[in-house]
């Protein structure tokens, strides 16, 4: 009921491989056309995201919400880079846009609220395109619903992070 | 959610000891570096220790130990990641600059900290906070930890030439 259309690579996790390295290469991509790669802030940025995820994941999974199923090399290489790549990447791109709309910069129908909706559908679908193609197995009642909601709030933890970061950061330079 | 230890025994109360030496230590020593560049050091140190966790720690690929009473996370592990860590890391930078000020050989600074960190790691297998499996020996933590504060240096290089530039920038 809940198949993502990728449901054809069950199995073949070779492409799910490729899908994941082309998506965060995209991403990076993206991230150093609009200047963002070689900064302090996007670092404290990034690394913050893979802190939140890491333990959140790790609570989930030690709550058994659902199991990783990482029987070979390319399940896990799939599960690494989709949760140490694709997901930072995305976030740190939702920031970006999420910053630019606030303040005016440009982009100024990307209201942080669009964004952030946004945001949540890609990472969503994203955890789908695992589900389907068996990297991931909902446990415990776990469904797409709550995979929604649990993306929601991790999305909105790191703009809140930001917020705070970034204003730190102005606050900082301002002083100088 | 995160689960309570089933026990309050040693491991909790090496962890909480720990814990509150590395807090004590953060308060009374120089800051050597700006918050945010701070901040990545920390940030980095706990992602570093939640990655090799999750490789070597966890079912695939490999399992070499458990951590605290569970497999899973409790509220301990939460303290271990996020908060002994990450200053155990930003130490380490802070030596760092000051090893590099005397202008002293690195990998000397590399292997101190291995050594270092191995010895904390033997205390810890002695109070249960990792247990053993799989093969796994204490000498063979000194590769990992070789390995890691290689990567480690390098990052903390990293951190410093960009600090550089953000300071210049926000001075201009």
């Amino acid at each position: 009921m809940y198949r993502f259309p990728f449901f054809m690579f069950k199995g073949r996790e070779e492409y799910m491989v490729l899908l994941e390295f082309a998506v965060v290469s995209a991403c990076v991509w993206l991230l150093y056309r609009q200047k963002l790669l070689f900064r302090l802030n996007t670092l404290v940025n990034g690394l913050f995201c893979l802190y939140l995820i890491q333990m959140v994941e790790g609570i989930i999974v030690s709550n058994q919400k659902y199991v990783v199923v990482t029987h070979n090399a390319w399940t896990f290489l799939t599960y690494l880079i989709h949760l140490m790549g694709t997901v930072p990447c995305i976030a740190l791109l939702a920031v970006y846009y999420a910053r630019r709309g606030k303040d005016g910069t440009s982009h100024p129908a990307a209201s942080s609220i669009g964004v952030w909706l946004a945001g949540t559908i890609v990472l969503t679908l994203g955890e789908f395109m695992l589900e389907s193609a068996g990297i991931i197995r909902y446990s415990r009642g776990f469904h797409p619903g709550a995979s929604w909601l649990f993306w929601a709030v991790w999305l909105a933890a790191v703009f809140v992070w930001d917020r705070l970061i970034y204003l730190k950061e102005a606050k900082d330079v301002g002083a100088c | 959610m995160l689960n309570a230890p089933v026990r309050f025994d040693a491991n909790e109360w090496f962890v909480c000891i720990t814990m509150l030496v590395l807090i004590v230590l953060f308060a009374v020593t120089p800051k050597m570096f700006s918050k945010q560049a701070a901040l990545c050091l920390m940030l980095f140190h706990s992602v570093l220790g939640l990655t090799a966790d999750m490789i070597i720690g966890v079912a695939y690929p490999w399992d070499f130990y458990d951590t605290m009473d569970t497999p899973g996370y409790d509220w301990f592990d939460f303290f271990i990641y996020t908060v002994n860590y990450p200053l155990y890391g930003y130490f380490f930078g802070t030596g760092m600059k000051l090893w590099e000020r005397r202008g002293w050989p690195l990998p000397l600074l590399i292997a101190g900290a291995a050594l270092l960190s191995l010895l904390l790691e033997w205390l810890s297998v002695q109070f249960q906070v990792f247990q053993y499996k799989n093969g796994w020996h204490v000498w063979d933590s000194l590769l990992a930890y070789s390995v890691i504060f290689c990567g480690s240096a390098a990052f903390v290089k990293l951190v410093m030439r960009w600090e550089g530039h953000v300071f210049y920038r926000g001075r201009g």
